[in-house]
């Protein structure tokens, strides 16, 4: 059974969202982790960029495969976390921690799309 | 396989020479000014950072590397999709007769490179019921671009610039969509029933005037045979689309059945998979591209020309076909396939067959029957231990513990029944000793490397 | 071959290239549209003969040379395996051919 957090929003795609205000912080889930396998490298988008819901924002690469990150919100790309350059082995150590972008969202309605907890549970077993 | 981790560098001792060079005599006038002392802004000055080694050392190092790795040569290498049969080592011995030849020459003094171009193109068309080839593309992802910009070629030059999407089945191989994006077409996916089969019903919707065309695999990626290939061609061609063909799967066909006769209007071929030629781990390779009559004017011409994709390796190919000849040929996609079923249906009781069809020249376990915790890459490395290679591991995608084994026609009913054998021990192995897997390979140079911490801080110069 | 090696090998491209350079030269057939520049072991010439027959020639001789570039020059190379008779060879060639 993977790991769930509660407070926060999931997509299908197995990555999750923090709301702070109009900023979303968004990262993996566990069970994306598990799934990938050690990460040996994260592609990041640069502060600044344009994102789209759905549309693909970076990727997680490991020895296994390389998977597409999707963004689950539109917006600008307010942050991303510099440390997974050097240390990509975060988003498996902790995947709700070593966030990878922050987006300042356009449309915060697209949020009612995402998953609750149980909900994303039911596909993340 | 032995263990040996010497670089040649480390064989290096300062004046060791293993070359011999003649004396020359025409220094004098025309010495070399980089003997000379002045200072200079073209010649080089400072020492070439090479080893300095004897022959012996050279053919030692060489030799022992190899020794290191486990080849078609060394013992049975049943990797699904790759198609590794043996390679005739008359093939060498053709090409060797055809050495010093430059792309440059003038085109009368190298009329028989040319006659074996054009009987390749002959030779292939008719194998493949294709109009003409061009032998430009070096590898099959090259000739799956090649054939993509033709496909995109025929539409643009009709004055059709919606079709911007190609649809590739969820089953395929991953160069398909990678080649039709590079492309600069967007990718649609078409599901997979659950027999391993394009699911005709899930295509219909996605057809429509923006569609370039399908790329598909027959047998696919699963070795089963597309039954519905004609009423998935006519509704392709209906839509204003056309067929791609991906080669790679075409050894069980040879003789028995054409993509040209399927429908298909471009594909294909690898010729170091079906045709023989050597497996380069990356190349030289040859991904011979054919055309359906309409497409030919596509082509270009002339249809050849100096520096004509890998010359040596077509050769090998044209040796290989002169070589089995007309009957042989059509004998070994049937034997390819006889030898994939034999071994399914020996091992069907110890491994999860997902779909228990008949089969064409490979086919999927999706992992041992016990669930004990033992994985497709434990049975993979243990394999090792007794002198196999592994079959493809976790491709495709479709089954989690997918291992694909492709025995292709060359192999001995001793080396089948002794493979069989080895996998029947390795799922006893893995009820009664799973660790002994979980830790496997036991007996070769190099065990289980750690490909995380590779990938992660890789070391990839050295420093003298 | 190593660093020694490696000079001695292009040691000898350079003398071959250069003698053949300044053979080709004196048969009066060449003129030299980049004297002064440095070269290893390729060089271009430009043709004051007929490069249809000067190629054919070579080819009856079984030579391959005097290849030629877009621009309308014919070109030469000398590796370390040309001997210098075999340069003589192909300079007797080209002065005894009807050009």
């Amino acid at each position: 059974m993977s790991k769930i957090i509660e407070g926060l929003l999931y997509s299908e795609s197995h990555e999750w969202v923090k709301v702070e205000g109009d900023l979303a912080v968004i990262g993996v889930t566990d069970f994306a982790q598990a799934e990938m396998g050690d990460i040996t490298y994260v592609d990041l988008p640069a502060a600044g960029d344009a994102v789209e819901a759905g549309e693909e924002f970076g990727a997680l690469e490991s020895v296994k495969a390389s998977s597409e990150l999707f963004c689950p919100v539109s917006g600008t790309v307010e942050e991303v976390n510099e440390d997974l350059e050097g240390a990509p082995e975060k988003v498996n150590e902790d995947p709700y921690g070593a966030w990878i972008i922050k987006v300042r969202m356009s449309d915060p309605s697209e949020l009612d799309a995402l998953m609750g907890p149980a909900a994303y549970g039911e596909i993340a077993k | 396989m032995k263990y040996y981790d010497k670089l040649v560098f480390e064989l290096s001792r300062p004046g060791r020479t293993g070359y011999s060079l003649p004396a020359g005599s025409l220094s004098g006038n025309y010495s070399a000014p980089w003997e000379a002392s002045e200072p200079s802004a073209v010649w080089r000055k400072s020492t070439l950072p090479l080893p300095e080694v004897s022959e012996p050392d050279v053919v030692r190092h060489y030799t022992n590397l190899s020794q290191m790795n486990f080849g078609v040569d060394t013992g049975f290498y049943p990797l699904g999709s790759c198609t590794m049969k043996y390679n005739p080592k008359i093939n060498e011995e053709v090409v060797s007769a055809f050495n010093g030849l430059h792309p440059l020459q003038p085109a009368s003094t190298v009329r028989g490179a040319r006659q074996v171009l054009d009987f390749m193109d002959k030779a292939l068309a008719e194998i493949t019921g294709m109009s003409h080839f061009t032998f430009l593309p070096c590898a099959g992802a090259h000739g799956e671009l090649t054939g993509l910009m033709l496909m995109k070629e025929y539409h643009m030059s009709r004055g059709d610039s919606a079709r911007t999407k190609v649809i590739v089945p969820d089953s395929a191989h991953g160069t398909n969509p990678a080649s039709a994006a590079v492309c600069g077409f967007d990718i649609v996916v078409v599901k997979s029933r659950e027999d391993g089969l394009v699911d005709v019903d899930d295509l219909r919707p996605l057809l429509g005037p923006d569609i370039a065309g399908i790329m598909m695999t027959n047998p696919n990626t699963l070795g089963l045979f597309e039954r519905d290939i004609k009423e998935i061609a006519s509704l392709v061609h209906g839509c204003g689309g056309l067929l791609y063909y991906d080669g790679a799967n075409m050894n069980p066909l040879l003789g028995v059945v054409r993509p040209g006769d399927m429908g298909f209007d471009i594909m294909h071929l690898n010729l170091h998979k079906t045709f023989s030629t050597p497996h380069g781990g990356g190349g030289p390779g040859s991904g011979p591209v054919g055309v359906a009559e309409h497409l030919v004017p596509l082509l270009g011409r002339p249809r050849t020309s100096g520096f004509h994709g890998n010359f040596g390796v077509i050769l090998r190919a044209c040796a290989y076909i002169l070589t089995l000849g007309r009957e042989n040929l059509l004998m070994a996609g049937k034997l390819a396939t006889l030898a994939a079923n034999y071994i399914k249906e020996s091992l069907k009781d110890s491994f999860k067959l997902p779909i228990p069809s008949v089969c064409k020249h490979e086919f999927v376990f999706d992992g041992l029957a016990a669930d004990n915790g033992v994985t497709t890459l434990d049975v993979a490395k243990r394999l090792l231990d007794y002198g196999f290679h592994a079959p493809t591991i976790y491709f495709p995608l479709l089954f989690h513990q997918a291992l694909m084994i492709e025995p292709t026609e060359t192999e001995s009913l001793e080396t089948l029944d002794a493979f069989i054998d080895v996998m029947h021990t390795i799922a006893r192995e893995a009820a009664e000793d799973p660790e002994l897997l979980h830790s496997a390979p036991h007996n070769t140079p190099v065990g289980r490397p750690d490909e995380t911490a590779a990938a992660r801080q890789p070391v990839l110069k050295y420093t003298f | 071959m190593g660093p020694e090696g490696m000079k001695k090998l292009n040691s000898l491209c350079y003398e071959g290239a250069h003698y053949l350079k300044e053979q080709l030269l004196a048969t009066g057939r060449f003129s030299d549209p980049f004297e002064g520049y440095p070269f290893l072991k390729e060089f271009a010439l430009t043709p004051m003969c007929d490069v249809a027959k000067l190629q054919q020639a070579l080819l009856d001789a079984g030579f391959f040379g005097a290849l030629q570039t877009p621009e309308g020059y014919v070109t030469f190379c000398v590796t370390e395996r040309r001997t210098r008779e075999e340069i003589d060879s192909l300079i007797k060639v080209i002065k005894e051919a009807a050009l």
